[in-house]
């Protein structure tokens, strides 16, 4: 399988603090990569050090199949970054932004520019700093398509963008990958945003990959599960079941999630003699949080 | 090769402003003085060129003196100025720090030699069609030893700049290493002749070897004066050797390009303005500038050798830990983005 993405035991600490800590990813080449986590979990810091922004204290990264710690710029020649707060130059228009683009990348592609920016209604003679936030990203991701990337690389960039503005990005990004074959690295707090572009996630804690999986993998791998008893519900039994993460009881009815496969609990399920027993349909954010809480890591409110 | 231009086309339009506003500062004394005065035309008919007289004279000028300072801020505003904006995005794309600080200096040198350039013609050109107090040769020599005077300053504000965290960090610090050989030597030797004997002869040749390390004294000249140790005898005049100051200033400046390319590939670009090297950028420097006033403030107190060397590494300390103490009051009250 060939890999977009790869790091080796990458670290990086601020302070003595670790920020990224030995941190292993694959990122399979044409998919679209998500990676969740709580702020200060490390996935700017971490997206950063592909980009070559900042350098690994330890370890190594490989985007494209090249080190990141080559000091030659023309690894990132087919590597677009969208950053969460856009860095641009303020006093530039946006046509002038282009035109630094055009000039830096070498396969920079004009006719596909100028149907990004008529595409989000942006307007060339605006300088940058006149731009909303919003405006920001669009332009930030009109460059980094136009060069034709192999890897694009998101740091958040709907963080803070309205409905509407959100979703002509995220379909952009959808229709780059279904045309172009482009790898999707994009870390984001939004997880129905990555439910619906998204087909690995990985999540990051403390500077470290907590797990990693394809979509289809972790929809296999939580589950949510109404019982209905006749009786009593055997509470202790089913307290007791393998890799339960959440019980809710109400009257007869008693509403598990568990991590696993469902056929490793089903025998004990059925000894239980359940009236009915009926599996819930999970939303990503569902399927995260039970799985962290299976990790044993909890968010504080 | 392409993307060298596509940087210098950045560099330029991104520049080109300070670079007029560094013009009329440079020229504002050589080129728009003479022109106000010759359209007035009082006095004698060479009157319009005393200005520049004094200018291509020893002693300093402000044109000069605002010269040394104006590279020193254009180089800081080029680097540090980039910091946490648009310096972020370069390094993502496809150009590598070498490539950034080489376009920086080549557009700011070209600036610079083009700014003195256009002067230097206008003073020339002038003196052949107007009756001048200077000649054209005084012209030619002050112009190249002033342009590599000013690049080699230029190019040592760029060093600055590459572990500098903002833009008055790094103008102040410029400053401060130009200033440096007349510091330590001041204070070396005042220190010496407060408790051993210095010959005459060590110090004036510790005088002589300042000259040469002071880069603004290539441009004023007028410390090219040899004093005596209480400054009431005048001694000598080192006299200017163009070729081999040109070709001194010209190695530094290459020297300290090629420094500042070597820690600008080293250091990353982490929390956006705030360079981090050898450890802390405020640390060194507070290292460094308590060692200054220790070093000073120790002679004052200190009756012998001995005790000013004791009186010193306290003092030290003890300058050192307070301002360490200073930075973290002002983190505290969170007058300062980044704690010490």
């Amino acid at each position: 399988m060939d890999l977009a993405i790869e790091t080796k035991a990458l670290s990086k600490s601020f302070d003595g603090l670790p920020a990224v800590d030995k941190l292993y990813l694959a990122v399979p080449a044409g998919s679209i990569f998500g990676l969740i986590g709580p702020n200060g979990a490390g996935k700017s810091t971490l997206i950063q050090m592909l980009t070559g922004i900042i350098r690994p204290d330890s370890g190594d990264g490989f985007i494209l199949g090249q080190s990141i710690r080559i000091r030659d710029g023309s690894i990132r020649n087919r590597v677009g970054y969208v950053p969460d707060v856009p860095l641009m130059y303020p006093g530039f228009t946006v046509a002038e932004m282009y035109r630094l683009g055009s000039k830096l990348y070498p396969f920079w592609d004009w006719e596909r520019c100028r149907e990004l920016h008529q595409g989000f209604h942006l307007s060339e003679g605006k300088h940058i700093r006149n731009l909303s936030r919003g405006q920001k990203v669009q332009v930030a991701l009109v460059m980094a398509l136009a060069l034709r990337p192999q890897l694009l690389l998101l740091d958040e960039p709907t963080a803070g963008l309205d409905p509407v503005v959100r979703r002509a990005f995220l379909q952009t990004i959808i229709e780059e990958v279904a045309d172009q074959g482009t790898t999707v690295f994009y870390s984001s707090h939004n997880l129905n945003d990555l439910e619906q572009s998204a087909d690995h996630i990985a999540t990051i804690y403390r500077g470290r990959i907590l797990f990693s999986h394809t979509l289809d993998e972790l929809k296999e791998l939580v589950h949510r599960l109404q019982i209905i008893f006749t009786g009593e519900p055997p509470e202790d039994v089913i307290k007791s079941l393998p890799g339960l993460v959440e019980y809710q009881q109400s009257g007869r009815v008693i509403t598990i999630t568990i991590t696993g496969h469902l056929d490793s609990i089903s025998p004990r399920l059925v000894e239980l003699e359940p009236e009915l027993v009926k599996e819930l349909n999970l939303d990503l954010e569902s399927i995260f949080v039970a799985f962290m809480k299976a990790q044993g890591y909890g968010f504080e409110r | 090769m392409r993307v060298m231009k596509g940087l210098l086309w950045k560099e330029w339009r991104q520049y080109y402003k300070y670079f007029l506003l560094a013009f009329i500062v440079f020229g504002l004394e050589p080129v728009l003085v003479p022109i106000t005065y010759w359209v007035y035309r009082s006095g004698r008919a060479d009157a319009w060129s005393d200005g520049i007289k004094t200018i291509l004279a020893t002693g300093s000028s402000t044109t000069e003196a605002v010269a040394i300072i104006a590279v020193i801020v254009l180089a800081a505003l080029m680097l540090a100025g980039e910091r946490g904006s648009g310096l972020n995005y370069l390094v993502s794309t496809p150009v590598s720090r070498r490539e950034i600080i080489t376009t920086k200096y080549i557009v700011g040198s070209l600036a610079v030699l083009a700014i003195m350039l256009f002067i230097s013609l206008f003073l020339i050109v002038a003196g052949q069609l107007l009756p001048a107090s200077y000649s054209t040769l005084e012209v030619i020599q002050w112009a190249t030893l002033t342009t590599a005077a000013l690049l080699c300053l230029f190019s040592l504000g760029l060093l600055v700049a590459t572990f500098s965290g903002g833009i008055l960090s790094s103008i102040i610090f410029a400053h401060v290493i130009v200033g440096l050989p007349w510091i330590l030597v001041s204070l070396t030797l005042q220190v010496f002749r407060q408790f051993c004997q210095v010959s005459s002869a060590l110090e004036l040749k510790a005088r002589y070897i300042v000259t040469y390390l002071f880069i603004p004294d290539y441009i004023t000249r007028d410390r090219r004066y040899i004093w005596s140790g209480n400054n009431s005898q005048f001694i000598d005049r080192v006299m200017p050797d163009y070729p081999l100051e040109i070709t001194i200033l010209l190695l530094a400046s290459l020297l300290f390009f090629w420094l500042a390319i070597k820690i600008f590939e080293k250091n990353p670009l982490e929390r956006q303005g705030e360079l981090l090297l050898f450890g802390n950028f405020k640390k060194i420097g507070a290292i460094f500038l308590s060692f200054l006033m220790a070093l000073g403030w120790a002679g004052d107190v200190a009756s012998s050798l001995t005790s000013f060397l004791a009186y010193f590494l306290v003092m030290w300390l003890g300058i050192y830990l307070a301002l360490v103490a200073l930075m973290r009051i002002i983190a505290w009250l969170g007058l300062s983005r980044v704690r010490p």
